[in-house]
């Protein structure tokens, strides 16, 4: 039956398992409430009706508020990763460190996050309570500084390895060249290294196009860079999507 | 160091994993957002200052409204779970439990469904007509699947008593005296552990899945209208449901 080609479909069990985790639930919600934040300044620039800004100011302020309530607790995580990256022997130096910086920022973001969330919602306002998200704020924006620095890092490592990389196989790929051409087939165990490797600088990349555009939204709410709400909901939809597109490919 | 043996402890990974599942924060939730309700009623009938009752009633509103918006969505799992059960070869299933099972996740799916669509209108979004109505809908199909599941678990329960009396009657005297001490012995708490069966394991899990039913089956009740239960006893009969499903969430991702 149509029915059952459609509800035994592969993805729709993919789909029940990228919604049973929280960072699915939070990615999908994130996306949506950075892009009706976009469309919300967008409809406004363009005089639209009040009310069809108002529907998309209301999804944005509603996700926000769920959101804030899907990480109540989340800061455990975070203290948890910083002490194993603490921990880690065999990690390059740098790497540990803006590993370590990263998980703490983003620990002390939580965390004071957490404390702001019954002003927020209006449960029980409080007066430090603008203060505290300022911090918050702050804690972010180094969490996310501290990743850019291990993303840059990364991406220099990797372009020096290739490098050298080809350096050493000069001969080997003459050789893989020939091979190739008289076989057609491309030789196995280089290919699987190289496949490795970019699959590695992909990552590192989304990572540090993620992270970036993460800066915007720190940096518009504390007042250092004067970027209207179309550029923050834009980029914010850019980085919410390349988590949601992360999460969707670790829950295959 | 003292931190060291904090964030290394297993409790820790255990509740990073816990946290990590939708169902693990929906139960959390759910247990503060009920008992915030009893504590509510409870704080207006005790005579306490306004400012206590509202920070309670704005608990409950709030933590409501985000597991709504948490359960976007979710109704694909139960449509899914009906179309599963509906193929479950008969000779393998009793057909009683398989089309119960059926009934009740496709009152699951239908609440969810008509949920998710009320959900704009009550957070305020984007107000529109047929709203209460659907909400109304939407406790009527919670009751319907609940009532199924009330129906499979008594059916269960009492299938299990029957198989039990059967193996008793038919073994000789000597074993059924056996079995009698046995079935004292695991009523004591020490002896339970290695005394349970798997025919026990499956009568605790059965009745302990009932008891969340009967409890849950109160809060569309009251919704509704049907029977006249204060917010306090709705209260507690959602803590309860919530702390059995949160107790279970936890016990999976041990």
């Amino acid at each position: 039956m149509v029915a059952d080609a459609v509800i035994y479909h592969p993805t729709v069990s993919h789909y029940l398992k990228f919604v049973a985790t929280t960072v699915g639930r939070d990615k999908t919600l994130r996306t949506v409430q950075y892009f009706s934040r976009f469309l919300a300044w967008y409809l406004y620039r363009t005089n639209h009706p009040q009310t069809t800004i108002a529907l998309f100011d209301g999804i944005k302020k509603n996700f926000g508020s769920v959101r804030k309530a899907m990480r109540l607790g989340k800061f455990v995580e975070h203290f948890k990763a910083a002490a194993v990256a603490a921990d880690a022997k065999g990690m390059d130096p740098i790497l540990r460190c803006c590993a370590i910086g990263r998980q703490l920022g983003y620990a002390v973001y939580m965390s004071l996050d957490t404390l702001t969330y019954l002003d927020a919602t209006g449960i029980r306002p409080s007066v430090s309570a603008k203060r505290l998200q300022r911090e918050a704020y702050k804690a972010w924006m180094t969490g996310l500084l501290f990743n850019v620095m291990g993303g840059v890092y990364t991406l220099y490592m990797m372009t020096e390895k290739s490098r050298s990389m080809a350096k050493d196989d000069g001969e080997k790929a003459v050789t893989a060249k020939k091979f190739e051409r008289y076989t057609g087939m491309k030789a196995g165990a280089q290919d699987a290294l190289a496949d490795v490797v970019t699959r590695e600088n992909n990552q590192a990349k989304i990572q540090l196009t993620s992270d970036i555009c993460d800066l915007a939204i720190p940096l518009s709410a504390l007042g250092y860079a004067d970027l209207d709400d179309g550029i923050v909901g834009l980029a914010g939809t850019v980085s919410s999507l390349l988590g949601l597109y992360t999460q969707w490919t670790k829950t295959a | 160091m003292v931190a060291d043996a904090l964030i290394y402890h297993p409790v820790v990974s255990h509740y990073n994993r816990f946290v990590a599942t939708t169902v693990g924060r929906d139960k959390t939730l759910r247990t503060i957002q009920y008992f915030s309700r009893f504590l509510a009623w409870y704080t207006y009938r005790t005579n306490s200052p306004a400012a206590t009752v509202a920070f309670f009633e704005a608990i409950k509103k709030n933590f409501g409204s985000v597991r709504k918006a948490m359960r976007l969505g979710k109704f694909v799992e139960h449509f899914k779970a009906a179309a599963v059960a509906s193929d479950a070869k008969s000779g393998s299933i009793d057909p009683v439990v398989k089309y119960l099972a059926v009934g009740r996740q496709l009152g699951y799916a239908f609440y969810m469904m008509l949920d998710n669509l009320a959900y704009f209108d009550q957070c305020g979004i984007k107000k529109f007509e047929g709203a209460a109505r659907m909400q109304r809908e939407a406790s009527r199909a919670w009751l319907a699947g609940l009532a199924c599941n009330i129906a499979a678990g008594t059916y269960q329960l009492y299938n299990l008593r029957v198989a039990v009396r059967k193996q008793r009657d038919s073994q000789d005297a000597e074993k059924a005296v056996e079995v009698k001490k046995l079935e004292r012995c695991v009523y004591r708490r020490a002896e339970v552990a290695e005394a349970l069966t798997p025919h026990d394991r499956d009568q605790r899990a059965t009745q302990l899945q009932l008891i969340s039913d009967i409890c849950d089956s109160i809060v569309p009740s009251a919704a509704l209208g049907l029977v006249n239960f204060d917010d306090g006893i709705v209260g507690l009969a959602g803590t309860t449901s919530s702390l059995i499903g949160l107790f279970a969430a936890w016990q999976k991702t041990a």
